[in-house]
């Protein structure tokens, strides 16, 4: 392999590894539309691919990676006018710039971990039952003999609780009292 | 708004985009809270970005880690390169991020947000119970068992039909039209209009289409069936749940359900009547929603607070008061009262029968807030034309209407709409007339036994109805709005007494009318400007 054609290939992997799940929040902050996720990532990466060359070297990648899924958005959005999205323009334009400048995903990753220790047993059972492959609430409530509904609102309480949590942690990286779920 | 503590309607709004089931309406208000602030953003980025990491933090054992690409050989060119980083860049979204699956995975369909509704609490006292939700007035149950361990719970079902438990009580809401009563005492009311009611017990079943009855299911499966009115059809079962040994019992009379129909063994005593449906207390409206409500200038608004020396209904806004008809009254403690009218001791509705409320062809707002006690259809806030009188001749003798804001029934009661069950709809008529115009509802359905801010904006061509500051539903009409001056009728359809009433039961607050559309922040601002529970 000659220098010309590994190194690009190598550095342009070693700058997208680290961001992919930043830039993947990213695209999903602003078109919170799951099922396109993988189709905008794909053209978001081709698109990096295309216009590395241009990539200024002595910036930061993750912001120019997010400025050119912005724009892949943009089109994503053109492309399927007719269909119904979640946002105006408007508001992904504002979104897409305030995200920019939020904090970043290992900031963030730290304080959920942090928060998700906080969680009771019950709480993280209910959260591995909505979020793990395989399993559901409704299994769950059953295997337990349980109201579905109940486990629910447990389900709800945790995940405020801990969006909560996680913004006093990247705000002031406090130990503050403990998300754990009303019963 | 503190980013801490988010309104509960952007933290649902949240969980229902997460879960893929935000609606084009909830979209809109969604769009409008992020707009409203920067914390309400940040706590957007936050929501999705935990609900992110935490599907791959929960899921990421069953994935493989992404492999560095290996050195290719010298041979290979910029193109193949340049195809090995799409492949690679494939290979980690596909491997390296476990989010293919749409956040719905894992959820069943019939999760509690999107069942139907069977029963909601109409009034409970000293309720405890095994449900997480509290027992409180308005609370909406879906299918499934409940376990009442002390109090009283009344419990409007989705058929009309009343429901009284006495903890400590034990019950399975089945269906529309069936219930599991497993222990304890439970009242039921039935009205011939709401069809054929099943209650099922340990070892036998009730069947009515018009009574008022009660059980009481002892630990041992014994039930004593005793009926204040009408009719019932009592049964023994068999262990496929049909019916064996059958009986009818009339008024008065009493028997008790076991292997065999016997005779009651059981004191009236031990029964339970099914209590009037109870109107609200008080209002969720106090000053700040005040507040809130003049910084928009309405044309004309009523409070409910006060009445003048000729027992009016003084108004906040404009110069017309607010006559009290028949029995209706003013209700609740001083800075929380409200309308109260129902259809037996405060059978009535409030009216402006003096100068007309006018409104330009800018168009209006009307806005109040409603609590409902009954399934019954029932009329809110009117608008009737002042200028068009009623007809000479015919069975009508009340002028036409603009506007109406109503609580539905069942969907295709009585006028034949298609619409959620008891769902909130405001029809527009131009010309004044009593048929036809252009209809929206809410998509919420079940609007019973709970304070419900209602707003209607019309801007000269589309009509938007809000419910609890949220828009529902929108429509464009058809005829052209040139204007005219109107007068209120609040809790009734219209005032005279031989035409068809539409009676509301239960409390109306803080009506206002304002001489343009309402914009959604304002709409917002008003309902987020209520003390609720």
């Amino acid at each position: 392999m000659t220098r010309e054609t590994s190194e690009p290939n190598r550095e342009f992997l070693e700058l997208l590894l680290p961001n992919q799940r930043s830039l993947r929040n990213f695209l999903y902050s602003i078109h919170p539309q799951a099922q396109d996720l993988d189709d905008l990532m794909q053209e978001t990466c081709l698109s990096l691919w295309n216009k590395f060359g241009t990539f200024d070297h002595s910036r930061e990648f993750l912001p120019w990676a997010m400025r050119l899924a912005y724009f892949e958005v943009l089109r994503f959005r053109k492309d399927r006018s007719r269909d119904r999205l979640v946002f105006s323009d408007e508001m992904v334009e504002q979104l897409a710039e305030e995200t920019i400048d939020s904090p970043g995903e290992d900031r963030m990753r730290e304080a959920l971990a942090h928060c998700l220790g906080k969680l009771d047993e019950k709480a993280r059972k209910v959260l591995e039952a909505r979020y793990a492959r395989g399993t559901s609430i409704q299994d769950l409530a059953e295997a337990r003999n349980e109201s579905p509904h109940r486990l629910y609102r447990i389900l709800e309480k945790s995940q405020a609780s801990l969006v909560a949590c996680v913004q006093r942690q990247l705000r002031h990286g406090s130990d503050l009292p403990s998300p754990t779920p009303a019963s | 708004m503190s980013p801490a503590h988010p309104a509960k309607s952007l933290n649902d709004l949240l969980a229902r985009l997460a879960d893929g089931e935000l609606s084009e309406q909830e979209a809109v208000a969604l769009e409008i809270l992020l707009q409203q602030s920067a914390e309400n953003r940040a706590h957007y980025r936050t929501f999705l970005a935990v609900h992110q990491a935490l599907q791959e933090s929960f899921q990421s054992d069953a994935e493989t880690p992404f492999p560095i690409p290996a050195r290719r050989a010298r041979s290979w060119g910029w193109i193949a390169a340049a195809a090995a980083v799409v492949l690679a860049t494939a290979a980690v979204w596909h491997a390296l991020l476990p989010h293919g699956t749409p956040p719905v995975a894992g959820k069943p369909a019939t999760a509690p947000t999107t069942k139907p509704v069977l029963a909601v609490v109409a009034a409970a006292e000293g309720v405890e119970w095994n449900l997480p939700c509290p027992a409180d007035a308005g609370t909406q149950l879906p299918a499934g068992p409940a376990n009442l361990t002390k109090g009283e719970l009344v419990l409007t079902l989705a058929n009309g039909q009343t429901v009284s438990l006495r903890g400590p009580a034990s019950f399975n809401l089945v269906s529309e039209r069936e219930v599991d009563f497993l222990s304890g005492v439970i009242g039921v009311k039935q009205e011939p209009s709401q069809g054929i009611f099943v209650v099922r017990l340990p070892k036998g079943a009730v069947v009515c289409s018009s009574a008022e009855y009660s059980i009481h299911t002892r630990s041992d499966g014994v039930s004593s069936l005793f009926v204040f009115s009408g009719t019932t059809s009592a049964s023994t079962v068999d262990r496929n749940g049909r019916s064996r040994e059958e009986a009818v019992v009339v008024k008065g009379g009493s028997l008790d359900i076991s292997e065999r129909l016997v005779r009651c063994s059981l004191p009236g005593g031990d029964f339970s009547r099914v209590p009037r449906p109870l109107p609200t207390h008080e209002s969720v409206a106090d000053q700040s929603y005040a507040d809130a409500v003049a910084a928009d200038s309405p044309v004309a608004s009523w409070r409910f607070e006060e009445t003048d020396a000729k027992g009016s209904v003084r108004p906040t806004h404009g110069s017309q008061p607010l006559d009290l008809r028949e029995n209706a009254t003013l209700a609740g403690p001083p800075g929380r009262r409200f309308l109260a009218v129902d259809d037996n001791r405060r059978r009535g509705f409030a009216y402006t029968a003096g100068p007309a409320v006018p409104l330009t062809r800018e168009g209006f707002t009307v806005e109040c807030l409603v609590f409902s006690a009954t399934e019954s259809y029932s009329s809110a806030v009117i608008l009737e034309s002042a200028t068009t009188p009623p007809p000479t001749k015919g069975s009508i003798h009340h002028a036409p209407q603009i506007c109406a804001i109503e609580r539905m029934g069942r969907m295709g009661e009585k006028i034949g709409h298609i619409h959620p069950d008891y769902a909130l709809r405001s029809v527009l008529r131009f010309p004044a007339g009593y048929e036809g115009g252009t209809n929206v509802y809410s998509s919420k359905s079940h609007l019973l036994h709970a304070w419900h801010h209602a707003a209607l904006t019309y801007d000269g061509s589309v009509m938007r109805l809000y419910l609890d500051g949220l828009p529902t539903d929108e429509a464009a009409t058809i005829s052209q709005w040139t204007g005219d001056t109107v007068r209120v009728v609040v809790g009734r359809l219209q005032p005279m007494p031989q035409d068809e009433l539409r009676q509301w039961i239960g409390g109306i607050d803080e009506v206002a009318i304002y001489p343009r559309p309402l914009p959604p922040d304002a709409i917002l601002r008003h309902s987020q400007a209520l003390r609720r529970r």
